[in-house]
């Protein structure tokens, strides 16, 4: 660490055509390319030419479906993760890689074995992203019952245990091991991540909300004997980036009309007990077919409340998604120019809501390409920012110790 | 006549096996000899590197030559395998092979195993990827299906979550002497008396000079043309030496000889003369939506 200040870390979420949820029909969008290396390599590469920490594979072990849901109407997102981060190690020379892979549905010697080897593969280059998979997953896994969150994380607790002896056995790659993330904000996530996590990916949508959540994990991990410096906190960031205020509100606007009329309605069905396959924007939105379902909730009063506020009287499906789709989207997010993106970005960083971001790029790769060319230098000049990799290592580029 | 390599890499060069910057190297090597395919991984255990890793870090480094990994059924999971060989197949282009090895499980178990992953790969037909820009539609969900897959050791629902692989199935290479169910390659131990005419049987070799070169190639070309294999695993003493010396001495001579021609792709099945595989829900099979 130098006397100067403090820089921020950045890492690209990449999920294949990109972060909104309709970036597969932008028009730069070629779909028959999302299932090749090539898409992949080349968002590397520019989030490499822009300095960037790492790149990041999220993960399921579960097609995403609930009542109709989104299955078919968004793109794939579910190449294995460890095959792609293998897959880049030889395509990119500096940037980190780090994919999430399950505690729960892989045994700890395929973990140790997969993270050890893409570190050793990549120069010390890997990170592991610590998940403990969603109830959908258990079904593929013959699990039975899947195990309560309770349970998942102290099995998990397990795993890492014996994931970190076996990595004891593994001669250590120039970081010495792979930088474990993670991204639960569940009570035991958090007792998880101030145990284990180096880097956390968390989501808040204000800066105190951010301020608070960083402040107590770093006493959480303190308290645990843990340097506080040496937990990364990066929230989720979607930029919306015009050369003006007007032009990214017409390019959020554009991205809301690319959510065709089918996909709106699997967004219903994802978030209400009901499927809404099928169904026509003119019908009444079915305000009480709805609420009946939330009737077998045990929590039901927040969520009766929460949803009746929502609700405008004799509205159709058609406008209650239009009214939806103009909501926040609960990502952290800035629509401006490139200038009004940086003062945020620095806002955040220096009110100590973060340690840097994870950008969330509405549309891979023109969207990533912009933030690196537009709002990067911006962030170097002020001096925020690297302006070049200093070491080659994961831990290096996050200012973490070697770990043995 | 078909070639495959060896490819058992350890964390340093120790006991004859390769580094992984070796792995690397050696990859390299195979291609330019034109080989056909390289097996990554052997049964052997302990904490050694990870072949389905390895395999695919060899994707960027090579462009015609089938890349295969070792998993075992006991060590895991079904669903875990058929989306990482999904990737390794559609993240290279078509070149994925699985060298599929009981591990641990008795032969009923490692049969289901196969059967789930195969019936995993099926959970998607072909055509289930659309990419209709302007009707909204990415995969058309009718053409997905649950397999519901409910047997004595393994009760899976699916679908996958990625979609059919590009060869249908990546190329499945079993070892001889605990093959079940489904295998479009055998591997066979040296030395074996008489392995199944349809193996490629196992060939350690060192080649201390082009006399032992030309040597070698006059043995393969002998054990082929008289039908004692398909062709050969190669495993050289010295990793990336006797490789090399492979590449340079003994390919070209079987070439000469006709045994072996250029690759001309598009993908691995095609390249050793292996049918795509029908999806079998499209031969009738149920499956539930």
């Amino acid at each position: 660490m130098t006397a100067e200040t403090p820089r921020l870390h950045l890492g690209l979420w990449l999920l294949t055509s990109g972060h909104h949820i309709a970036s597969w029909r932008h028009p730069a969008t070629r779909p028959e390319r999302l299932l090749g290396l090539d898409h992949y390599a080349e968002a590397a590469r520019i989030a490499e030419r822009g300095r960037l920490d790492m790149v990041f594979f999220e993960d399921t072990l579960a097609a995403r479906e609930r009542n109709g849901g989104v299955f078919g109407e968004t793109s794939i997102n579910s190449l294995e993760p460890a095959v792609q981060v293998a897959a880049l190690a030889g395509a990119t020379e500096a940037i980190g890689l780090a994919a999430s892979y399950s505690t729960t549905y892989h045994s700890p010697e395929v973990l140790a074995a997969k993270f050890a080897t893409a570190d050793a593969l990549s120069g010390g280059r890997a990170g592991w992203n610590m998940v403990t998979s969603g109830a959908a997953a258990g079904r593929n896994f013959g699990a039975g019952e899947h195990p309560e969150r309770a349970e998942r994380y102290a099995a998990a607790h397990k795993v890492i245990s014996e994931v970190r002896a076996l990595w004891a056995r593994v001669p250590p790659s120039p970081q010495g091991r792979p930088v474990l993330i993670q991204a639960g904000m569940s009570p035991w996530g958090l007792d998880f991540a101030a145990s284990h996590g180096e880097c956390i990916f968390s989501g808040f949508g204000s800066l105190e909300g951010g301020r608070a959540f960083r402040a107590d994990l770093r006493s959480r991990a303190a308290a645990k004997g843990r340097d506080p410096d040496h937990i990364k906190v990066l929230p989720g960031f979607m930029p919306v980036i015009g050369s003006t205020e007007r032009e990214a509100q017409d390019k959020l606007e554009l991205y809301r009309e690319l959510i065709h009329p089918r996909l709106r309605l699997g967004m219903l069905g994802e978030r209400f007990n009901i499927d809404f396959t099928g169904r026509v924007m003119d019908e009444p939105f079915p305000v009480e077919e709805i609420l009946a379902t939330l009737e077998d909730r045990p929590n039901i009063g927040g969520e009766r409340a929460r949803f009746l506020a929502d609700v405008r009287e004799g509205e159709t499906i058609g406008d209650y998604c239009e009214r939806m789709v103009r909501k926040p989207s609960g990502h952290l997010t800035c629509v401006g120019g490139p200038e009004t993106i940086a003062d945020f970005m620095q806002g955040w960083h220096g009110g100590g809501g973060c340690d840097g971001f994870i950008l969330q790029a509405l549309q891979i790769p023109v969207e990533l390409e912009l933030f690196v060319e537009e709002v990067v230098p911006i962030l170097q000049q002020r001096g925020l920012f690297r302006r070049d990799y200093e070491g080659s290592t994961l831990r290096s580029h996050l200012g973490l110790p070697v770990q043995a | 006549m078909i070639l495959a390599l060896a490819l058992d890499p350890a964390w340093t060069p120790e006991g004859g096996r390769p580094s992984l910057v070796q792995a690397v190297a050696m990859a390299r090597l195979a291609e330019q000899a034109d080989l056909d395919l390289i097996l990554v991984g052997s049964p052997g255990g302990g904490v050694g590197p990870d072949p389905m890793t390895v395999a695919s870090a060899l994707i960027p480094h090579t462009s015609r030559i089938g890349l295969g990994a070792l998993t075992t059924s006991s060590g895991w999971a079904p669903f875990n395998v058929a989306r990482a060989l999904s990737a390794l197949d559609w993240l290279s282009g078509g070149r994925a092979a699985w060298l599929a090895a009981p591990g641990a499980d008795p032969p009923g178990r490692f049969a289901e195993h196969l059967e789930v992953v195969l019936e995993l790969f099926d959970s998607w037909e072909d055509e289930a990827l659309v990419f209709d820009k302007a009707a909204g539609v990415f995969t058309d969900r009718d053409r997905v299906r649950r397999i519901v897959h409910a047997g004595p050791s393994f009760t899976v629902d699916g679908p996958l979550n990625s979609p059919r692989p590009p060869q249908g199935w990546p190329v499945i290479v079993q070892f001889a002497d605990a093959a079940v169910g489904d295998a479009d390659l055998l591997v066979a131990p040296s030395g074996a008396a008489a392995g199944p005419a349809s193996a490629l049987t196992e060939l350690p070799f060192a080649l201390a000079s082009v006399a032992a070169a030309g040597v070698l190639a006059g043995e393969m070309a002998a054990a082929f043309d008289r039908g004692a294999c398909q062709g050969f695993v190669l495993r050289p003493d010295r990793p990336v030496a006797d490789l090399q010396m492979f590449a340079e001495e003994v390919a070209p001579r079987l070439e000469h000889q006709g045994l072996r021609a250029p690759w001309t792709g598009p993908d691995l099945r095609t390249r050793l003369g292996l049918e795509r595989p029908a999806n079998r829900y499209a031969r009738g099979r149920e499956g539930t939506r």
